[in-house]
Formats: C-alpha cells, structure tokens, sequence
C-alpha cells in the first residue's frame, strides 16, 4: 500500500528547475532508498516530503505530494502537524546541545504530547526503540554531544520517534560514521520499518542493495535539473536495471 | 642580522608595544586606588554629603548610579534582546532591515554628549518628564540599545543554523526553535553584551547631565520623577565645580566609581569564559 504518492512534482530554486516531473509510490512500512550522483537532487527530493524547503526563500513547486490521500501542499495544510507525521534525520549527527533526555523530550514538549504522558516513559520507549537505552540509561541527564558518533545519530532517531511519526525521512545518515555504527543504524532501520514508512538518501550503493526494498535512482540532465530515471523492488534496480543509466551507474561505471 | 635575530627584534618592539597599553592603565588604577583608599570607609558609602560636599559620603550619588543602571536596564534589554531576536531570526533582508542595521552601527558612533541633548529636547522638554530618573533612564537606554543589540544579534547569529532546522522538523514552531534552543545557546554572548552595555551607561556623564543629573542634592530620590545625584557627575562636580574640595574624597569617589564599573566588567568576564568552556559546537 502506498503511503505518500508523488504526482508531477517540479521544483524551482528561484528560475532554476531543480527537480523535473517526479512520480513515485512510496510504499507503507518499507524502506525506499533514493540513489544517484551528488547534485542530482535527491536530498532536495526527500526535504519535499516534509515540506523542509519551506524554510528556504525562493522555492516553489508545482504538482502533488499526497500523504495518505491528501496534498500536503494544499492550502490550509498544517506544517507544524505535517512534520510531526513525516518525520527527519540529517547526514550529520546534530543532537541540541543539552542532555540526551532533553533532546528526546525537544518533539513531546514543543508538541504538547507531554501532556497526560509520563514525558519520562516517551523519553524511556524512544531511545528503546532507537537501540540506545542500554547505553545511556545510567546517564540521561549527561551531554548529548559526550556521545560517540554513532550514538549521536541513534539518538536523533530517538529525537524522531518521540513526536510518534508515520514516516521518517533520513538524508545519509550514516555517511559521517564508521562501518560499524553504520551497520548498527542498518539493523536499526529493519527494526523500524516494521512501524515506519522509510525514505533513505545515500551515496553508497551497498547500503542502499543491504537495507532498502525499493530504490530510486536520480539523474540529472543536460540542464543540471534532477529527475527519477527508474524506481522499483531493489532486488530488480539492482540486478535487472531498465534503464542504461542506472545500469552504468550502480556498475560504478561512473566512479 | 641573522633570521634569529630578527625574530627576537620584532617580539621586542611587540611586547613593548602591549607594556604601553597596559602601562597607563595600571598607572591610572593605581594611582585612584593608592589616593582613594584612605577615603573610603562605611560612612562614606552609606552617608549623606555634607558641607557643601565638602565632607561627609557619597551616598546619593552611589544610589542615582545604581537606580539609572537598573532603569536604563528595564527599558533596554527587553528592547534590545527583542529587536536583536527579531532582525537575527525573523527579518528578512529588505532594504528596511539594512536600513535598520545601517542606523544601529551609526548609532554606536554618536558621542554621548548629543544623546544628553536628544534626552532633554525628547524627555525633558516635550515629553515633560522634566529632569528626572525617568528621563535620565530613558536617554542611557537609547545610547545603549546599539551595543545591546548588536552584540546580541551577533550571539544569536552564532548558534548554527541547523538546530533551527531539526527544531522545525520536530514540529516546532519558529518561536519554540529560538526559545528552547537558540536563545539558551545565544544567552552567555547576550548577557555579556548586556553588562557592557550597562557599564558604560553607568559610567557616563554626558547623557546625564541635562536629564537627571543634580548638583547637590543631599537625600534619596523619592519617585522616576525626581532628580538624583550619580557618581559620574558627582565627580566631574566635585574636581572641578567646588574650590578647596580635600582631594582624598575627589580620589575616593572616582575609586568607587571604578569599583562599580570594573566588577560589572569582571562579572561579565567570568560569565563569558564559564559558557565557553561549556560550549561544543
């Protein structure tokens, strides 16, 4: 089943056409990774599902991005509900300077979900669900950024799963980590998907053929703007491409 | 001349140019300290002048200083914490706000003694609040605002871009961003900004003298209305205005006045390394 359709959607930076005619189905409690050299527009792509290019002046879009059915760029939407629905982890690991039980109560609190709520089971449950409980339960009270790496960015996680999202967006997640806090994120983000819709941005192919079940491969055209060259299982993207591009592309023929 | 040579040259000139800084300056504090300090007791804080100022203490003085510096305090950190907020975080750049911005950095360069004559044609005179703590406060607020502002929207524009980001991207509004967030991190540079502010507010003559500032006036001000007697002028009044003045109360009354001024430096100073350590991004 799909959770968010994307239907003839172009994004402009100012005059610039950043993003051509996409259309994807993005499928319930599955993890789709969205592949493709750097500037091809995925990041730009995966920030239109939570309506973060909002923040920045002189963008617009046309086209429809529907969440369960309903445009979230309709007039009238919610932004402050919708991002709470779609949720966000970034490349690098940005927990708020303040103690790892504040960053996870930051959502609950700004959100009002604290209220009638233990803030302290949210707080308790997300970093659980993040598999990070065990190594700070001692501790919440100490600095988020005492944190390794790896757990910085579980605990942005947690940060997410505390404002109880449908969907979690993640743009390469793992690229400032090491091997094994990547994998560790990996065998987070199966565990995820089985309450999370997930859309994942990477630069490495291996990540995107180990976790997801779908992959998108962006390209850009002549005229530097990104399009959705072939979108499908992961297994057939990468075994059986279409398209010539992604072929070249996911054989590293372009490096 | 050997590369060596050259080099212990150069670090030569180099210190002696910091001794001439810091020279005069130790040279002055001394010099107020040594000369003030036979003055200074319980009595010549806490006592009214007498005399024609002649003997007796500092007492009204040291509290005009002390109620100018909260008053001015009361209009302008509201005012300046809330338009730094506002042109760090929420205004555009129009031609308004580089309009805005061009005025607050001239504002800074305008010397103190023309602030006096604004405060008395504005307050003073057409607002009728006539010489008087109020408008007094008033006219060291608007000289400080420039500094508050700026120094506070340079603090705000400090903390990365990104906490605004996942703050939005938790549902937060951008109100909740700066205050949950940005503001906490912003803080330590603001409050500095704030006591440097106060400071020179509080150590300034010429801005007091045509809206508060009185001559002699041996009792504590009653209401915002009234006139008071502050250190800086006290000073200028009694080493310059008062024939046969005995010097160690000239001397003790600027070594307070320094003391005023100096320890709001230090605190500033303190708050302002004890958040660096603190800070990690």
């Amino acid at each position: 089943m799909s959770k968010i359709s994307v239907k003839g959607l172009h994004f402009y930076y100012g005059n610039f056409l950043a993003l051509s005619n996409v259309n994807v189905e993005i499928q319930e409690r599955h993890i789709t990774a969205l592949i493709g050299p750097s500037g091809c527009g995925k990041s730009t792509f995966l920030r239109c599902l939570n309506r973060m290019n909002d923040t920045i002046p002189g963008t617009r879009l046309t086209g429809q991005v529907l969440l369960d059915g309903k445009d979230i760029y309709a007039p009238g939407t919610d932004v402050v509900a919708l991002r709470q629905r779609v949720g966000m982890v970034f490349q690098r690991p940005n927990p708020f300077p303040q103690s790892v039980f504040d960053n996870v109560a930051f959502g609950p609190r700004v959100l009002g979900l604290d209220k009638g709520n233990n803030l302290h089971d949210i707080v308790e449950e997300s970093l659980r669900g993040a598999d990070l409980w065990d190594e700070v339960k001692d501790n919440l009270a100490q600095d988020a950024l005492s944190l390794s790496l790896g757990q910085q960015q579980r605990l942005c996680i947690a940060r997410v799963i505390a404002v109880k999202p449908e969907v979690i967006l993640m743009d390469e997640p793992c690229s400032a980590l090491d091997p094994i806090a990547t994998l560790r994120i990996e065998e987070l983000m199966r565990r995820l998907k089985e309450q999370y819709t997930i859309v994942i941005v990477t630069h490495n192919m291996q990540q995107a053929a180990r976790v997801s079940d779908y992959t998108g491969f962006f390209w850009v055209d002549e005229r530097r703007s990104g399009m959705l060259v072939e979108y499908g299982l992961t297994t057939q993207i990468f075994t059986n491409p279409r398209d010539k591009r992604t072929e070249d592309y996911i054989t590293g023929r372009f490096g | 001349m050997s590369r060596q040579q050259v080099q212990r040259i150069g670090f030569a000139l180099l210190a002696l140019a910091a001794i001439t800084v810091v020279l005069p300056i130790l040279l002055v504090i001394g010099n107020i300290v040594v000369r003030g300090l036979a003055a200074i007791n319980w009595e010549f804080l806490t006592a009214m002048p007498k005399n024609g100022m002649k003997a007796g203490g500092i007492f009204p003085a040291l509290v005009g200083t002390l109620l100018l510096t909260l008053g001015t305090a009361v209009v302008c950190i509201p005012m300046g914490v809330g338009g730094a907020i506002y042109l760090s975080e929420y205004a555009r750049d129009t031609w308004l706000t580089r309009a805005i911005r061009l005025a607050i950095v001239n504002l800074a360069g305008i010397p103190s003694i023309v602030y006096g004559l604004f405060g008395l044609g504005l307050f003073v005179l057409f607002l009728q609040f006539g010489t008087s703590i109020l408008a007094g406060s008033l006219t060291l607020a608007i000289m400080t605002l420039p500094v508050i502002i700026s120094t506070s929207e340079e603090a705000l524009r400090a903390v990365p871009m990104e906490f605004r980001t996942v703050s939005f991207s938790l549902g937060g509004t951008r109100w909740q961003g700066i205050r949950n967030i940005v503001l906490p991190q912003a803080l330590p540079g603001i409050i500095t900004g704030i006591i440097l502010g106060l400071l020179r507010a509080a150590g300034e003559t010429a801005p007091i003298l045509f809206t508060v500032a009185a001559f002699y006036l041996p009792r504590l001000p009653r209401s915002p209305f009234d006139q008071t007697m502050a250190l800086p002028y006290h000073l200028y009044v009694i080493s310059t205005q008062v024939p046969g003045m005995p010097e160690h109360i000239q001397y003790g009354t600027a070594l307070v006045l320094l003391a005023v001024v100096l320890s709001m430096n230090l605190v500033a100073t303190l708050i302002r390394s004890y958040f660096r350590r603190r800070r990690q991004w």
